[in-house]
Formats: C-alpha cells, sequence, structure tokens
C-alpha cells in the first residue's frame, strides 16, 4: 500500500532521502493549492528532489477557480517543471477537463465534494481516459461502501488515513476583518454557544477561508479494515495536526506499519481523534423527523387541507382538484390533524365560498362543510378507503 | 445587443401555493423540489400531484417549471430515481437542476428531460462549463463567486445558456463545499439537511485577538442595480433565491425583477428611475442587508453580515387572497394579525397596489365581526374590489392601528 505525505515546507526536503518505495509526496505551491505554503520556485525545487531521489512526487493543483482565477493558474502551472511531476492532483473539474485535453500527464481527481455514488464515480474515470490514475476518496464514505467501489473501479483509490477534517471552504477573506489583521495568513480558533463542539480550527490565506473540525482523523488503529476496503494509498496530512509534528515523525509513524507505535500516539496526541464516517455514515437518519408526517400529504385520495375551524360552524377545506376524484355529500373521508387526532365522516353538507349549498366540489377552491370536534388547522383531508 | 433577446426570470416555489403566486407575479419560470432528492428536506415541497398541477399552471400562464434534483445523492438514493425522473418526463417538467454526476447520468438514461447544472456543483470556469457539456448539461448555473462578466466569456466560448443568481441569501462557502452539518449535527448538508451553522456568533481566539463574529454569515445578494449589465452579458437566466421564504417575498421579487426586466423588453433599456423604484421594493421585504456579492469584483469582507436576526422589512404579509365573492368581499388566508381599520395594501399581479380599509373583517360565514384577525384562519373582508386568488396582501409595519 502506498504511502502519501505533504512537504509541509521546504525545510523538510531532507526527510525525503532514502524513502521506501511506498512512499509518495505532495507538493502544494501556494498559488495552486488551497492550503499550500510553497513558492513556485520551492515546488520545482522539492519536485526536482523528489525526482532525482526517485520518489513520485504530484504537484497538488486543488483550489476551485473562477475564469479569472483559473488564468492565473495556468500562468502558474507553466512555471512548474512537469517532468519532474509524478502526477497532478485536481478538484475543479475545469482543471480536470483542461489537463485531460492539454497536457500529457498522470492525474488523481479529488472527490472529496459530493461523488457518494458508484455511477458518479465510473463516470468520471470513464472521462479520464487513461490518464486518471487515482481518486483521492471523501471521508464521508464508510469503509463497506470503499469496498464496493474498489471492487467496481478500475482506477487506484487514496484516503486520509490521519489528518484534519476540512469543513468549510470560502473563498472569502472571512479573518482578516474581525480579527483585524492585514497578515496574509490567519489562524484562529472558533467556538459557538450555538453548537457544542468547541475549538474549530480556522484558516484564511490567499485561497479564502477554511474551517476544520476539533477533532481529526485517524483511520491508523483500524488499519486492518482500512486495508480490507482495498484502498490502495493512504495519506497522512500532518500540516495542521496538534503537536506541529514533522515529516520525519510522520513517515517513522507508518513506514513499518507499527500497531503498538498507532497506539501510542493515539494515546498521547493532544487532540481528539475519531473515525468520522468510516465506520458508517447515518448522515440521512434524521430527515424524516425534521418534518411533521402526519401533515405529510399522501398523493392519493387526498381532497386538500383544513384552512379555518369555526366551533361549532364549520371546517374550512382548501381543495386540491385531481381530474378523476371530486369530493361530493355523502362521501366517507378522514381526517388527520397535526397533533396526531384522526376523525372519519360522512360529509352531510358542503357550502361554497358564496355560503350557497352545494352537492359536489367542483372547482372551488375553498369550501365549508360542519364542524368536526378536536380537528385543528393544518390538518390533511383525504377520501376513506 | 442579440435582436429579440429575452432574459428569464426564474424564481423560487416553495410550496404549490408559491408556485401560483411567483408566476402570476411574473416569474417566467420557477424551480421546485419534490419530496426527495433536492437540498430543502424542511421544505413543504411538492408531492407529485401538486407537480402536475403546479406544472399546468405555469404552462397555462406561459412559464416554465424545473424541478431541483441538487442533492449529492448515495447509492441507496439512486434506487428510487428513475422512477420519479420517468414520472417528471411524463409530467412535462421543462428541467431538472443537478448537481451529481450520478444523477446527470439516471436522468439521461430515463428521460428526455433538459439537465440544468445546480450551482451546487461550484462551476465556475470555461473549461469545467465545456467539461459539463460534454457531459449532457444544458444549462450551467454559475457559482455564485462568478462575476457577470466572467459568466458572459463562459457562455460565448461554450454555447452554454447560463444562469445567474441575481437575489438572495447566499453560502459563504463554495457552494457543496461545506459540511459543517454533516460533522457537528448529523444532517448531511448536501441532501437537504443543513443546519446553517454558517449563521451562528463565534468567538474568535488568535494568539492575541479574543472577538464574538458572525464571520461566516453572508449579506443577502441584491442584483437589481445591476441588471443592465446582466443584460448587456446575455445572462440566460436571472435566478432568485428562497424556496423556504413566505409568499410576499416571491411576489415581491417576482414583481420587481420582471416590471424592470418588462421594460426592458419593451424599450431595450431600463430606466434608471424604474430600477430605483423596484430596489425600494425589495428594500421593503425582510431581509439581511444587501450586497452585490462577486458580481462586479470577488467579494470582500464587508459582505460578513455581522448579525444574527434579519432585518425587518418595512411591510408584513398579512394574508392571501383564497377566493372571492362578487361584489361583496374577499376571503383572505391570515398569515399575520391585524386589526378593523388597518389600511391594507392589496399587491396586484402588475405591480400596482391598492389600499383598502380593512372596515369590516368577519368569519367566513359572516356570522361573525371582527376586530383582530388570528393567524392560520380565513376571514371575509368587506370590499368592492374584485381581487383574484393569490394576491398578497401587506401592512406597513407600525401603520394605522
Amino acid at each position: 500500500m502506498k504511502k502519501v505525505f505533504y512537504l509541509k515546507n521546504i525545510s523538510e526536503l531532507d526527510y525525503i532521502k532514502n524513502l521506501s518505495s511506498e512512499m509518495e509526496i505532495i507538493i502544494s505551491p501556494k498559488k495552486l493549492s488551497r492550503l499550500g505554503e510553497l513558492t513556485l520556485e520551492q515546488a520545482n525545487q522539492a519536485l526536482k528532489y523528489c525526482h532525482q531521489n526517485h520518489v513520485p512526487a504530484f504537484l497538488e493543483w486543488d483550489v476551485l477557480m473562477t475564469e479569472n482565477d483559473f488564468q492565473q493558474c495556468l500562468k502558474s502551472i507553466k512555471q512548474i517543471d512537469l517532468e519532474h511531476v509524478s502526477a497532478i492532483r485536481v478538484q475543479d473539474i475545469g482543471a480536470y477537463h483542461y489537463l485531460l485535453a492539454n497536457l500529457s500527464i498522470d492525474l488523481h481527481l479529488i472527490i472529496e465534494s459530493g461523488n457518494h455514488n458508484l455511477v458518479a464515480i465510473k463516470k468520471w474515470e470513464e472521462v479520464g481516459k487513461g490518464k486518471l490514475k487515482r481518486f483521492v476518496l471523501g471521508l464521508e464514505l464508510p469503509k463497506n461502501v470503499i469496498a464496493k467501489y474498489k471492487a467496481q473501479l478500475s482506477t487506484a483509490c487514496e484516503l486520509q488515513v490521519l489528518g484534519k477534517i476540512l469543513l468549510f471552504y470560502s473563498p472569502r477573506s472571512l479573518l482578516s476583518r474581525p480579527m483585524n489583521s492585514t497578515d496574509e495568513s490567519i489562524k484562529v480558533s472558533a467556538s459557538s454557544e450555538e453548537t457544542p463542539h468547541k475549538g474549530f480550527f480556522v484558516i484564511e490565506n490567499i485561497h479564502g477561508t477554511f474551517m476544520f473540525l476539533p477533532k481529526d482523523q485517524f483511520l491508523l488503529d483500524v488499519f486492518e479494515e482500512v486495508k480490507l476496503t482495498g484502498v490502495d494509498s493512504i495519506r497522512i496530512d500532518h500540516r495542521f495536526l496538534e503537536g506541529g509534528f514533522s515529516l520525519q515523525e510522520m513517515i517513522s509513524l507508518v513506514e513499518n506499519e507499527d500497531h503498538e507505535k498507532w497506539s501510542s500516539f493515539k494515546e498521547n496526541y493532544a487532540n481528539k481523534l475519531i473515525r468520522g464516517y468510516f465506520n458508517v455514515n447515518k448522515s440521512d437518519a434524521i430527515f424524516p423527523k425534521l418534518k411533521n408526517y402526519r401533515t405529510k400529504k399522501k398523493t392519493d385520495n387526498y381532497i386538500g387541507k383544513v384552512v379555518d375551524v369555526k366551533k361549532e360552524q364549520y371546517l374550512a377545506i382548501s381543495v386540491f382538484h385531481h381530474d378523476t376524484k371530486k369530493l361530493a355529500v355523502g362521501d366517507k373521508i378522514e381526517i388527520s390533524s397535526p397533533d396526531g387526532k384522526v376523525k372519519r365522516i360522512e360529509v352531510r353538507s358542503i357550502r361554497n365560498i358564496a355560503l350557497e349549498s352545494i352537492q359536489n366540489v367542483t372547482k372551488e377552491k375553498i369550501i365549508l362543510i360542519p364542524h368536526v370536534g378536536g380537528i385543528s388547522v393544518k390538518a390533511q383531508v383525504h377520501f376513506l378507503g | 445587443m442579440q435582436e429579440n433577446w429575452n432574459p428569464e426570470l426564474l424564481a423560487p416555489a416553495g410550496s404549490l401555493e408559491k408556485l401560483k403566486v411567483a408566476v402570476l407575479y411574473g416569474a417566467d419560470a420557477v424551480y421546485c423540489g419534490g419530496q426527495e432528492f433536492g437540498l430543502r428536506t424542511a421544505a413543504e415541497n411538492f408531492t407529485l400531484p401538486e407537480l402536475e398541477e403546479g406544472v399546468e399552471f405555469a404552462h397555462a400562464h406561459g412559464s416554465k417549471v424545473f424541478v431541483v434534483l441538487n442533492g449529492f445523492l448515495h447509492d441507496k438514493d439512486l434506487v428510487s430515481l428513475p422512477n420519479f425522473v420517468s414520472q417528471l418526463d411524463e409530467l412535462k417538467v421543462d428541467a431538472v437542476i443537478v448537481s451529481d454526476l450520478g444523477v446527470i447520468e439516471t436522468v439521461k438514461q430515463h428521460s428526455n428531460i433538459a439537465i440544468h447544472l445546480s450551482t451546487q456543483a461550484s462551476c465556475l470556469n470555461i473549461e469545467s462549463a465545456k467539461m459539463w457539456k460534454s457531459l449532457g448539461v444544458e444549462r450551467v448555473v454559475l457559482g455564485r463567486e462568478s462575476t457577470i462578466e466572467e459568466a458572459a466569456r463562459i457562455k460565448q466560448e461554450t454555447g452554454l445558456e447560463v444562469e445567474m443568481f441575481i437575489h438572495g441569501s447566499m453560502c459563504m462557502a463554495y457552494s457543496g463545499n461545506c459540511v459543517i452539518s454533516n460533522y457537528t449535527s448529523g444532517r448531511d448538508s448536501n441532501r437537504g439537511g443543513c443546519a446553517h451553522s454558517c449563521r451562528f456568533e463565534y468567538k474568535l481566539e488568535g494568539s492575541d485577538t479574543k472577538v464574538n463574529s458572525y464571520f461566516m454569515s453572508s449579506k443577502d445578494l441584491k442584483g437589481i442595480e445591476l441588471l443592465p449589465k446582466f443584460l448587456d452579458a446575455q445572462i440566460d437566466s436571472l435566478k432568485v433565491e428562497g424556496r423556504m421564504k413566505g409568499h410576499l417575498y416571491a411576489a415581491t421579487i417576482s414583481t420587481s425583477y420582471s416590471q424592470a426586466l418588462n421594460e426592458y423588453r419593451k424599450n431595450k433599456s431600463i430606466s434608471s428611475e424604474t430600477i430605483e423604484k423596484l430596489s425600494g421594493e425589495l428594500n421593503k421585504i425582510s431581509h439581511r442587508d444587501y450586497t452585490t456579492a462577486s458580481l462586479l469584483n470577488p467579494a470582500g469582507p464587508d459582505s460578513v453580515y455581522e448579525d444574527r436576526e434579519n432585518a425587518e422589512g418595512d411591510y408584513a404579509a398579512v394574508g392571501v387572497v383564497v377566493d372571492s365573492v362578487k361584489d361583496d368581499a374577499v376571503i383572505v388566508e391570515i398569515k399575520k394579525a391585524f386589526y378593523q381599520n388597518d389600511i391594507l395594501e392589496f399587491m396586484l399581479f402588475n405591480g400596482e397596489v391598492i389600499e383598502v380599509p380593512a372596515s369590516e373583517i368577519s368569519n367566513l360565514d359572516a356570522t361573525e365581526k371582527y376586530e383582530k384577525t388570528n393567524p392560520g384562519t380565513l376571514v371575509r373582508i368587506k370590499t368592492q374590489f374584485d381581487f383574484p386568488p393569490f394576491t398578497l396582501v401587506r401592512r406597513k409595519v407600525g401603520g394605522a392601528k
């Protein structure tokens, strides 16, 4: 299994010498990479160094770009010594399209945002025309899903096993004004009374503002399960981890797949470590509870909803007009109130809004029927049976 | 300027009633969601029969209906999608708005419906638009980070229809690139569960500064002053955000922007007086402070809304006409309480406003007179005007009582 690391700054280059063959390095220039800190000159220096030391080096171009930004990034790409680049990693579909059409270079497609279904991922693979060499998977995919995808994709997959969890990516500068700072990079901790989670790490840089979860992603303690998914590469992103770890420490942490080291790391880590959605993703489980199912309209037999109630006088119903069914005197109906009360009655009389008695509802928008006790506004009315 | 250039006003429709309001007040097209697959899980949304009625109503009035399928769907969500897509095709919806490539593939396979790429896909540049075009998209709803000038270039270079937001609330993040709710509330923001954590106040602690700030909350977009630039750029569709918003919002944005577009269609220009007047109307509805965001240049730090609540509008919607009794009364569904003798303003579909004093208010069978109305009820208001159903009734906040 390949092990992928970031080069945080140029001073970490020395650690790249004599790396084992499964180690790979991401080079992230400030102008192209969301969280990169290398100048283009440093990026070229690092790429050359990796090349000379036979370490695969990937150029990270993961910013999202408006058209004007895109043109600026192209200028930067043209300053990179691409012969030293093993692959370019992109997230913006425009960058993907451009590179597929214009350069003969291997690509990694970052599909962290969306892409939670195999149909989409397989299509991106088909579009990749043999140049696409790797999918960088999102953290919302659970292990069983990753395993299923791996079995059906011919492209390699990469998963982060240690690093921060990015929650929010905005192109706007959101910290400089409240923090009254003109620094190019501003870092803060953010907490709100309105959420139990405290200490979100937020960074503003030239690409905008990024917010991370206070807890960090750690899957090395379930490394066997990670292997079972079939992923081809694991990624360790030490750039913003608590404790200021160096690349050397990270390489040492994973190079021998030493489970004791991982346990010890977890035990001594300054922040909380979580597995995120690796075990299961139930982030849609709450959706049915967001609505009162009693006020949810059924598609069959629906007559309308109660829009006014006058005790001992009438219920006013806003009528939904079907092509087929029309309410008439003598029909049996069911009225379900939002509080759960259900009444089944026979319609004894109907009046229109001019207060005339009618036998059938034809085009009336509002009708009045005799009052039914216990029924409130927003009750749903259906034909019985 | 292209001959017969006819830009579209696209309004939100959070419910069948709001769809009708938007159409009657001038929207050329509306977008709405079914019970699944969209990004507004908590909204009322449409059942299939409601969609059918909505499409029939809109088409009868010369408007189009687009259905949002813009969630980032998981494999299991795709299982029931083909059936829904086929049903949409049968209903003759005019397009679906999609952000997920898996959904695009499914729509292509099971229908002939036109596909519009949702802003959720953050399509922001020419190359990206070219890619989506090659994947079957006919229109791109650009990310709100694009300027009008960039949008024009994208349209020119790709031949795609281009849609841009001109009004409404905004995500601070690149659309589709925020998962705060997923990790802090267990609700997938990209499948309709956004908990709006960006609107919270946060305590920010730097190395030597501590401040409280709503730093992630965006001001609302208002682009009416830039409408001539949208038109010069030949942006195909001008979109208004707000499926969760109320009837007054739907009516006001539809009538304001459509009046401006109608003047343009007639005169090939819009006067500054018209824009000023309509801008004033848009100021009357509840909103956060307005910004032009990135329409001209990338949004700066002044695009942050440093408050929790929306600014109160000058006007409140007090009701919607549901029916009328000829030469005698209108039946109004009450949205906000008002009192006998309050001066009510009935907003006509063409933008005119007629003042009516609520001199006689009663229950539906006219057996009981009211001095005060209650939200969620229907009342009979005596008037000789025959206001058609879906006419909005508003009242100046703090007005006559």
